[in-house]
């Protein structure tokens, strides 16, 4: 590493070694090229779907994004629980709505919108620590399946207890109705539901990362993710590692429920409606890994909303005649999420377990046609340049 | 189905515990229907109308017992966690409409269209859709199950969850196969009666089939759960390692446990099209009916067959008879609030009295029968809960006079969210306190 070898003393090299620990590193030049493959292509996927469908694409793209704000603040607060507590939140989508309807209370009760998410930010993380100390503590160590059972019964719980307590009926916001603004004619957005919401995302984004890389918190929640027993081991308290998940995952629950309903209505489904978006570019992006998830849920939520006006081409009677052809968004992260599952179980982002075999799936169908037996690769390049 | 060996009886049952969760359970099912009668008569039905409710009652509890047989198969014995079961239900069920549902053309009225119409319409018996249904939803487990078995059992669990919720958007909004919001209807009944009784007299025959399928389905599970294969299946839930370096091939039998749970729910759903008579999109495929199905299950004792079949008598008859209550609960509170609430603040008052009682002279006479009674909830584990759950209800009282009192018909006109917050409570209570069941314990050495 450079400053190992520039903590020498008095070598030629001297003069510029102070900068050493700012100069890229491998690791970090490869990501850079690899992030800017990909934002050329993502260019050059949008331009030419503008080129085909004309300036409507941008329109969706623009939809796409800001449903990929609310996804990735979501997917974040999911994916650091799931990281460090090791089971999938069914629950989650439920906190949200929960969140929602807390933030829908008090504004409706004379608060602002914004002290009402604020308060609600607040609440769920409480709401958080409790749910570990009533339920999840009792769960751990017994697997992935008793946590799930759980936090499907809180699920059912929080869901039916709002459906009980404030009806079925659909909720909007107190927010003052304002017109799209126009970028250039055919391109739109709206300043809360567009605009805000990329905002809070962005805002969400950065506060994780400030917290994850920056604080001696998100190194021990860093830590406890990648290896439990090796983080109890160098002394991180994981008990208070765990409820900081909690508390972060709640949190961000509230934010990403309130922001969804900003931009349709506040029902006592919402939140379960959109689990599996969720679920999707957490797995997409790689479990516990909250970069990941940042970039699964801009994968997920983009490709989601800008399928529709292929969905909407398919719906012409002289293509396959598909009725209700936008009703089939939602299938779109599910046939990613079984892609991802088939090719690259561990994410686009995440880390390759040691054992994973080269391409399981490709081998099992070889397999089964009749080649070769057995042939368990190790991933010999892999385990040096893994990490 | 306890196997008897070449010794007695006697010989068997001497030294043995009397069962008494599941006896208390065959009394709940027959106080749960018990009810359900007096609600009836009470109603004014007729003696045949009540016969016909109880017989509803009945076969749909056993399309939850097939269902809940196939998550056993899938979870009680091989451990692979099903999160979809709802689709797999919704597959059988659209599949053995469409196969034995006469032709079925669009209507226009008017210019607009009404009913889209449905695919097929091609009148195949009965016994030939059930096949189809079974082997429709069971190639779509295996499909499923393929990329997802590998993994961890989160993985299966949110692929199948996603799986059922997709399938519920198809049937919703395929409007030429499924059609669409309104369904498919006009199901054939096993035998057409013309009768006026024909309600009751479809009842008992679809009871009957019912409890026939669920007799061989027991006796089928049973032979196979006890076969060198179904010990591989407990053998791979307990240690799939283990059973690999045993020469199994691990993945394909997960796989065929999977895909068999997966036609068992397929059964059901053909059983469910045949009871109802129609087929639609609604609330019958929610992820609601999965997460009862796991409460079956857990109450049964996961890897339990007969367990899994009383779980689901006994926790859809809660459902029904929640239905059945449905219009005495407003009336009986209305009428019965003053009588509860005095009684509840006079349980109040001897609860306080007992805890003072048990608390001083626990502490200063100890001689007296108080540190006895005191020991003993503190160390008899049914007396404690006992205690807690008394408390439980003296709580649960009090909510339902103080929810009576602000916001009068509140709980007449949530009952079934209410319902569904119960089964919530019953999951995470089940889950920490009871994981191996109500019934029994569902571990045993493998032969």
């Amino acid at each position: 590493m450079a400053q190992v070898s520039g903590s020498e003393p008095s070598t030629p090299g001297r003069v510029w070694s102070r900068w050493a620990a700012l100069r890229p590193t491998a690791r970090f030049r490869r990501q850079l090229v690899q992030a800017s493959i990909g934002l050329v292509i993502a260019v050059a996927v949008i331009s030419a779907l503008t080129f085909v469908f004309g300036i409507i694409i941008l329109q969706y793209a623009m939809g796409g994004l800001v449903v990929s704000s609310i996804v990735i603040v979501a997917a974040i607060g999911l994916t650091v629980l799931y990281g460090i507590r090791g089971f999938a939140n069914f629950a989650y989508g439920d906190l949200m709505t929960l969140g929602a309807y807390l933030a829908l209370l008090l504004s409706l009760n004379g608060l602002s919108l914004i002290w009402g998410a604020i308060v609600s930010f607040l609440v769920l993380a409480v709401v958080g620590i409790l749910l570990e100390v009533v339920i999840f503590s009792r769960l751990e160590g017994r697997g992935p399946v008793p946590p799930i059972v759980a936090s499907v019964g809180v699920g059912l719980i929080i869901q039916n207890g709002i459906r009980s307590v404030a009806g079925t009926a659909e909720w909007i916001y107190p927010v003052p109705a304002t017109q799209n603004i126009v970028i250039v004619p055919g391109l739109g957005i709206h300043p809360v539901t567009g605009i805000l919401t990329l905002l809070v995302g962005l805002a969400f984004v950065i506060s994780a990362h400030v917290l994850l890389k920056y604080t001696n918190l998100g190194k021990a929640m860093r830590a406890t993710a990648d290896n439990l027993e090796l983080a109890k081991a160098t002394g991180i308290d994981t008990k208070r590692v765990t409820y900081a998940a909690w508390v972060v995952s709640c949190s961000f629950a509230s934010t990403a429920g309130v922001l969804l309903g900003l931009g349709t209505a506040v029902t006592p489904t919402m939140g379960f409606d959109v689990i599996l978006l969720i679920f999707a570019a957490v797995i997409v992006g790689g479990i516990g890994s909250p970069y990941g998830a940042m970039l699964g849920g801009l994968l997920v939520g983009l490709s989601q909303e800008m399928s529709v006006p292929f969905l909407v081409w398919l719906e012409r009677p002289d293509v396959i005649g598909l009725q209700f052809g936008s009703a089939y968004k939602v299938a779109i992260p599910f046939i990613i999420l079984i892609i991802v599952l088939i090719f690259r179980p561990w994410g686009i982002a995440g880390r390759r377990p040691a054992f994973a075999r080269r391409s399981f799936f490709i081998e099992r169908i070889t397999r089964a046609v009749g080649g070769e037996r057995g042939a368990i690769e190790t991933p010999a390049g892999e385990a040096n340049g893994g990490r | 189905m306890a196997s008897t060996g070449s010794a007695g009886v006697a010989e068997q049952m001497a030294g043995r515990k009397l069962p008494w969760s599941e006896i208390i359970a065959f009394v709940a099912i027959a106080g749960i229907v018990l009810a359900g009668v007096i609600a009836g008569v009470l109603a004014g039905a007729s003696p045949q109308g009540i016969l016909t409710n109880v017989g509803f009652y009945a076969s749909i509890a056993v399309i939850f017992a097939v269902l809940a047989l196939g998550f056993n198969l899938q979870w009680g014995y091989t451990g692979l966690f099903n999160a979809g079961i709802a689709g797999f239900y919704l597959i059988g069920a659209y599949t053995m409409a469409i196969a034995i549902t006469a032709p079925a053309p669009p209507i226009v009225i008017g210019g607009i269209p009404v009913y889209p119409g449905h695919l097929g319409g091609y009148s195949l018996p009965l016994a030939v859709g059930a096949v189809l249904a079974m082997f429709a939803s069971g190639a779509a487990a295996a499909i499923i199950a393929l990329p997802a078995l590998r993994l961890r059992a989160d993985y299966l669990a949110i692929a199948t969850l996603a799986f059922a919720s997709i399938l519920q958007i198809f049937a919703n909004n395929l409007q030429s196969v499924t059609g669409g919001a309104i369904g498919i209807t006009g199901i054939p009944k096993p035998i057409e009666f013309v009768s006026a009784e024909a309600p009751f007299l479809n009842a008992i025959t679809i009871v009957g089939i019912g409890s026939a399928i669920l007799l061989l389905l027991i006796l089928l599970l049973q032979f196979m759960a006890e076969s060198p294969w179904g010990r591989v299946l407990r053998a791979v839930r307990e240690d799939e390692e283990a059973t690999m370096a045993l020469g199994k091939n691990t993945f394909n039998y997960k796989l065929q446990a999977f895909a068999m749970g997966g036609a068992l729910m397929g059964l059901a759903g053909a059983l469910f099209a045949v009871t109802l008579g129609y087929v639609s999109p609604s609330s019958s495929f929610a992820p609601a009916v999965t997460f009862s199905v796991w409460v079956m299950v857990i109450v049964g004792g996961s890897g339990n067959n007969r367990g899994a079949i009383v779980g689901a008598f006994l926790i859809y008859g809660l459902e029904w008879l929640s239905v059945q209550l449905k219009d005495y609960v407003p009336i009986a509170l209305a009428t019965g609030l003053p009588t509860l609430r005095s009684s509840l603040i006079v349980g109040g008052v001897a609860i306080v009295v007992a805890a003072v009682l048990l608390i001083v002279f626990g502490r200063y006479q100890p001689t007296s029968i108080w540190p006895r009674v005191l020991r003993k909830i503190r160390e008899r584990g049914w007396v404690r809960n006992g205690v807690i759950g008394a408390l439980a209800l003296y709580a649960l009282g009090w909510v339902f006079v103080l929810l009576e009192q602000f916001a009068p018909g509140a709980i007449g006109a949530t009952i079934f969210y209410i319902r569904l917050m119960f089964i919530g409570v019953l999951l995470i209570l089940l889950i920490i306190y009871r994981p191996e069941g109500i019934l029994r314990e569902h571990k045993r050495v493998l032969r």
